[in-house]
């Protein structure tokens, strides 16, 4: 194995794959970070390797590294990782991996992890159930609605939204954006803030209007509209007056939002 | 832009007024109080204000800062100078960004130095990005507003267009220099085009350039 120097600083994709090896769990972690934002194609598959690893885990159970190769896994979308993140889904230990899992799954949005996404969602054990509901809306799963809609009222704010979220994918219908549009004005910064994610994963410009106006960081407003309009840009269902449209509205409050601190 | 140096009162009864309500400010405990002493403040385009109201700036409520930020743009051309010296007097990060912001929107020419600053290095402070991206919509604004400094202002917009890693640093760029829309800002937008990575930079870029080929988005000189 080879083992880097772990003072050396990761500046090329060949500097983070030879890291994501080092003796190092930090450095090794930083380097499945690194890989993932910077979206190394050629190292899905080290990073596949890094889901099945054994060496770094904390005193609780948990994996870090592996948690952290899920989510750059996400970042690369190569679906050639879906069987090894369908194989971290099924971690007894760690709850969190299995919600990076599903996460990234979701991001790849190849329908092989469906059935393995929908037997977590089922099986009455503790499971991720805001990132599950997530990638079951990104993989428009839409056979499980019933159980969905159960979780309208579940115990968790975040669940409920996620669950808004979904069916707003599925529906359209306003009351599933009015739920969470509602939660962009709670006493609560975490919800708030989980608020505006669902919304700018909704994609929708009622979504960035309620967003512009809600009581949350300039930084994360700048960010979940810029997710919208990505989404705008990149949709292949809407046609191209739609499309001009959406973009004029969305870059206009873009911009608006850039002298604000 | 108004003219501040002759100032609006020989009386003293107005003077006389301005200093009971900086008096009101520096002594107000809470925000409701120390925003509608700043709102008459504001209504009197007295530049006595600017002094007291480059000290709130500091005020623990969002609110308060906000809303002397506001009063400092509307003084413009009078608050540039002492907005200028506090930002290299104070040490609170958080009173440096509200004097950028103020500084941004007014764009006088004599925030160049600093605006340029400000936007960065190659290593420069990712925690003040938000800083950086206020700096560069000044940068753009200047641009507009003193055609002398237009050669500076797109040089540092274009070094961030290319260079910076941060994509709403990029974003803000491409629109100042869509503000400023002369023949180099243009040149530096269509050279950012094909490398940019960022899809939703690149489709600014593109918007940029489409409204500057039609004669639409430049800015309007006052001469």
């Amino acid at each position: 194995m080879m083992v880097t120097q772990s003072d050396a600083p990761i500046c090329s994709p060949s500097a983070a794959l030879e890291a994501l090896q080092s003796s190092d769990n930090q450095i090794r972690y930083y380097a499945a970070w690194w890989l993932g934002k910077h979206q190394v194609e050629s190292a899905c598959v080290p990073l596949c390797e890094a889901l099945a690893d054994e060496a770094y885990r904390t005193p609780q159970g948990g994996y870090p590294l592996r948690r952290q190769a899920a989510r750059a896994l996400g970042q690369l979308k190569n679906p050639q990782a879906t069987p090894a993140l369908i194989a971290a889904l099924k971690c007894e230990e760690d709850l969190q991996l299995r919600a990076a899992a599903a996460e990234a799954l979701g991001a790849i949005g190849d329908d092989r992890a469906v059935p393995h996404l929908v037997a977590l969602l089922q099986s009455g054990r503790e499971q991720p159930l805001e990132a599950l509901i997530e990638a079951l809306g990104s993989l428009q799963v839409w056979s499980v609605r019933e159980q969905i809609e159960s979780f309208l009222n579940h115990p968790s704010e975040r669940v409920q939204c996620a669950a808004a979220r979904y069916l707003y994918l599925l529906t359209q219908e306003p009351q599933y954006i009015e739920r969470i549009v509602r939660n962009l004005s709670h006493d609560n910064a975490y919800l708030r803030w989980s608020a505006a994610f669902d919304l700018g994963a909704i994609g929708h410009l009622s979504a960035a209007k309620a967003i512009q106006e809600a009581k949350i960081a300039n930084s994360l407003k700048l960010l979940n509209m810029k997710r919208i309009l990505a989404a705008a840009l990149e949709s292949e269902t809407e046609t191209a007056a739609e499309k001009q449209e959406k973009c004029r509205v969305l870059m206009q409050a873009i911009d608006d939002l850039l002298i604000q601190l | 832009m108004m003219n501040y140096i002759n100032f609006p009162s020989t009386d003293g009864v107005e003077d006389s007024r301005i200093g009971g309500l900086i008096a009101q400010l520096r002594r107000a405990a809470l925000p409701p109080e120390a925003l509608a002493v700043i709102q008459e403040l504001r209504v009197t385009g007295h530049p006595a204000a600017i002094t007291p109201l480059i000290e709130v700036l500091s005020h623990h409520h969002p609110s308060v800062p906000a809303a002397a930020v506001e009063a400092l743009v509307q003084l413009e051309s009078a608050s540039v100078e002492p907005l200028i010296t506090a930002f290299r007097t104070s040490g609170d990060q958080g009173v440096q960004a509200y004097i950028i912001q103020a500084l941004a929107r007014i764009g006088d020419a004599r925030a160049l130095d600093l605006l340029v600053e400000v936007v960065g290095v190659s290593v420069a402070n990712h925690c003040q990005g938000n800083v950086r991206r206020v700096a560069a919509r000044g940068l753009g604004r200047i641009g507009c507003n003193s055609p002398e400094n237009v050669t500076a202002c797109v040089a540092k917009l274009s070094w961030a267009l290319w260079h910076a890693e941060d994509w709403a640093l990029r974003y803000a760029a491409a629109v100042s220099l869509a503000e400023i829309g002369t023949a180099e800002a243009q040149a530096a937008l269509q050279q950012a085009l094909s490398p940019e990575s960022d899809v939703v930079v690149q489709a600014r870029i593109q918007t940029a350039l489409e409204q500057l080929g039609t004669g639409y988005g430049t800015c309007l000189r006052a001469d």
